[in-house]
């Protein structure tokens, strides 16, 4: 693509506030020993600490004024540096994403922090302007983003051959939640398939209640994304039309909150165990009952607070969930995810879904009798920052009827969710065990620590503990379809994690002593990245020896890595055309 | 010392004796039984030590003779056997599609990995293994938790299966 040579940006700087702005997280921190140093010197104390502000900020107009940006054949350049001059290039075609990110300081003073990263990571971000003015911010991300390389022609990233390799596919049903498969229903006559991605079907005629927004929102950017290069016609080749994945409102976000604080779940716990104490006998002898008299006023005085708490603990877990994720979007276009979410520090981020390694459904008792649900997106970027949106992408609400279309938009290769196998008997046989001894430490601990009849109260945690043994034997399962597999674990918060057999990097099958006696093994799938492991728990041995080998004789992951490799030749060739040898090459030979 | 010759040898080893159903497994450098029973002799001395100090300063001699016969015991049957039958348990095997190890006594493990996967490897050699002669041999792909470690390998091997493996890994490229 020649358009990338040509494209120069002047050198700019960064926003005229950005010394403040830089001054106010250095502020926060030395807020306290300044506030000692006035309060124990007085007067002085005070002119000490302006001079110290005013060095502060001094350095940092100097900083300001010596950092520029500017994009010239084909390079973005940085430089930067008071005392050790800087030179930082980053050949364009080597930017992966470039993320905005709006906290409460930007959105007063009206700019937005730029946020460049390169493909193959390292730790961090590769560059980071603090903070723009919102129109140099979005005609940088224009620039930079508006000249990526096409995928090469005949690598497509989702190319996995249909038909059974190794391991005869379990049909796909359309019953997220293990229902026995009932075929959906025939389309309608007169019915007209609208274009894929446009959310549930309405009447013929009418968009669906997910087409793309209408009149711009406060995050719309100023065109179709990617954004037109300076000069080039819109609708140039390489336009994508978006397709809203999701979209969550306050309302939605509150119940999220709500439902995923875990407070609701621990309270149905806490509730079961209320009620077995109502099922002892009234007077079992009157030492005990004065004794569980006074045991019953301490738990009545932790009951009261824990109900005066309890709707305090949920406002707060809504509102947090409001704050971190406010007018949460994922939109699609074409091969990228774009996310904007966030009230007070707004954020923007965009995701390749060819980077996507694995997707997560979690929920739990309380969401699973509402039909709501989360989605976790988990990629390889590789950048250690905890807080990136990149690393794990998180859908906070995604309801049941909608779980099909979310999955196929996010991860085109998993297919929708099988129907999926139980694990072998043998595994709640383990389960229980499990559960009975721990319950047999909790009692024998007890009996020889409390020393009285109270002590035989502690024989009811064998109830609970057999309970959840069985939740934890029902939870698991695992399936099969020709492109994904699919498996599903956790007593209380359940995940099911979907992993295309393409982007499977290696397999490890592992037994402990117990599960070699029934002929059970536990299977890891290792995906790109530093996310956590795909697990197939408690699987029957055989099955699971052959799902492997299944899974690694699947030409599809042949296909992605080939396709991984073309991706960064391609950016390698084309770096190695624009720039001029300034920037080191990364020491990894594909970035998946 | 090793010579191209060497590891030329080892190269044609490793792929004769790969590839198809007759993959032949093969075993880590018995060196590396050495390497395992270090750690062993090393707390074992170092109990005895302690021991013998406190035989002399104390007065219950008897006691910490005791005691520090007890830690030559079972250092000595534990250090000789343990890493016997561990090393007895490791296998590997460099096949036409993949790299397969297997090992772990109580808790096993098995690890595959397809060489198109394959990102880099590395051999790495500490004071410990270069005293014992060994290398360590870690294969990495692009997942961080990819298991793919032989703990101990002549350098000669390390070098053969090295070319071996990444030439299959870039076989690919050429497409």
């Amino acid at each position: 693509m020649e358009p990338a040579a040509s494209l120069t940006l002047g050198p700019r700087r960064l926003h005229g506030l950005s010394p403040v702005l830089d001054l106010l997280p250095a502020a926060q921190q030395g807020f306290v020993p300044i506030a000692v140093l006035i309060v124990s010197i007085g007067r002085w104390g005070i002119l000490g600490a302006l001079v110290l502000v005013a060095i502060g900020l001094g350095w940092r107009v100097l900083a300001w004024s010596r950092r520029t940006y500017r994009i010239e054949d084909g390079v973005l350049r940085i430089d930067e540096g008071v005392l050790n001059r800087n030179k930082r290039e980053i050949p364009l075609s080597r930017i992966q994403q470039v993320d905005l990110r709006r906290r409460l300081r930007h959105r007063v003073a009206g700019v937005v922090a730029v946020r460049i990263d390169t493909a193959g990571g390292g730790s961090g971000a590769e560059a980071v302007l603090d903070a723009l003015s919102e129109a140099d911010a979005l005609e940088l991300r224009t620039a930079l983003l508006g000249h990526r390389a096409p995928a090469p022609a005949g690598a497509s990233q989702y190319a996995t051959p249909a038909g059974p390799v190794g391991f005869p596919p379990i049909a796909p049903h359309h019953d997220p939640f293990g229902q026995p498969g009932i075929p959906p229903p025939p389309p309608p006559p007169g019915y007209q398939q609208p274009p894929p991605g446009y959310g549930p079907p309405g009447p013929v005629g009418q968009p669906g209640p997910f087409s793309p927004p209408t009149q711009p929102g406060p995050f719309t950017p100023a065109g179709p994304y990617p954004f037109p290069p300076p000069g080039a016609p819109a609708g140039a080749p390489g336009m994508h039309v978006p397709e809203v994945v999701a979209e969550l409102d306050t309302r939605d976000l509150a119940l999220a909150g709500v439902t995923g604080s875990g407070l609701l779940a621990g309270l149905s716990i806490v509730g079961f165990g209320f009620l077995i104490l109502d099922y002892l006998p009234d007077d079992t002898g009157q030492d005990v009952s004065s004794g569980i008299a006074d045991l019953f006023g301490t738990a009545l005085v932790i009951g009261i607070a824990a109900i005066l708490l309890v709707p305090l603990w949920l406002v707060v877990a809504a509102a947090a969930s409001i704050l971190r994720d406010h007018e949460f979007t994922l939109t699609r276009y074409g091969p990228d995810l774009h996310l904007r979410r966030g009230l007070l520090d707004q954020r923007e981020a965009t995701l390749a879904l060819h980077r996507i390694q694995a997707v997560w459904v979690l929920d739990n008792p309380i969401r699973r009798k509402l039909g709501l649900s989360a989605v976790q997106l988990q990629s390889a970027a590789s950048g250690t920052d905890a807080t990136s949106d990149v690393a794990r992408l998180t859908i906070p609400l995604v309801r049941a009827h909608d779980l099909p279309r979310v999955l196929e938009m996010v991860m085109p290769a998993g297919g929708p969710l099988p129907t999926l196998v139980p694990a072998p008997p043998a595994a709640l046989r383990r389960a229980r065990f499990r559960s009975l001894v721990v319950a047999a430490i909790v009692f024998v601990l007890a009996v020889a620590l409390i020393r009285n009849a109270y002590a035989l109260l502690a024989a009811l945690v064998f109830l609970p503990a057999w309970l959840y043994s069985g939740r934890v034997y029902r939870a698991l399962g695992h399936a099969r379809t020709d492109t994904a597999v699919v498996t599903r674990s956790g007593p209380v918060v359940r995940n099911t994690a979907v992993v295309p057999v393409a982007k499977t990097q290696s397999c490890q099958l592992r037994s402990t002593p117990f599960q070699r006696r029934v002929d059970l093994a536990t299977l890891r799938i290792q995906v790109a990245g530093r996310g956590p492991t795909v697990e197939i728990i408690d699987g029957d041995a055989a099955t699971l020896g052959l799902l492997r080998n299944g899974v690694l004789g699947a030409p599809g992951a042949r296909l992605d890595e080939q396709s991984v490799r073309k991706r960064a030749h391609a950016d390698l060739e084309a770096s190695d055309q624009a720039a001029e040898g300034g920037q080191p090459v990364s020491n990894y030979r594909s970035q998946p | 010392m090793e010579t191209r010759a060497d590891v030329a040898e080892h190269a044609q080893f490793v792929d004769e004796t790969s590839g198809g159903s007759d993959a032949v497994p093969l075993s880590l450098s018995p060196k590396v039984l050495l390497f395992w029973r270090m750690p062993w002799a090393i707390v074992t001395l170092l109990l005895v030590a302690v021991c013998v100090i406190g035989a002399v300063a104390s007065d219950a001699t008897t006691g910490w003779l005791i005691a520090a016969a007890v830690f030559v015991a079972i250092g000595a049957t534990a250090g000789t056997l343990l890493p016997r039958a561990r090393y007895r348990r490791w296998r590997y095997w460099v096949t036409d599609e993949t790299i397969e190890l297997r090992h772990g006594l109580l808790f096993r493990a098995e690890s595959s990995i397809p060489h198109f996967r394959v990102q880099h490897i590395d051999v790495r050699q500490g004071p410990l293994q270069r005293s014992a002669g060994i290398v360590e041999l870690v294969i990495s792909t692009a997942s961080a938790s990819t298991d793919a470690t032989l703990p101990g390998v002549e350098p000669e091997r390390a070098d053969a299966i090295r070319q071996v493996v990444l030439a299959r890994a870039e076989a690919d490229d050429a497409v």
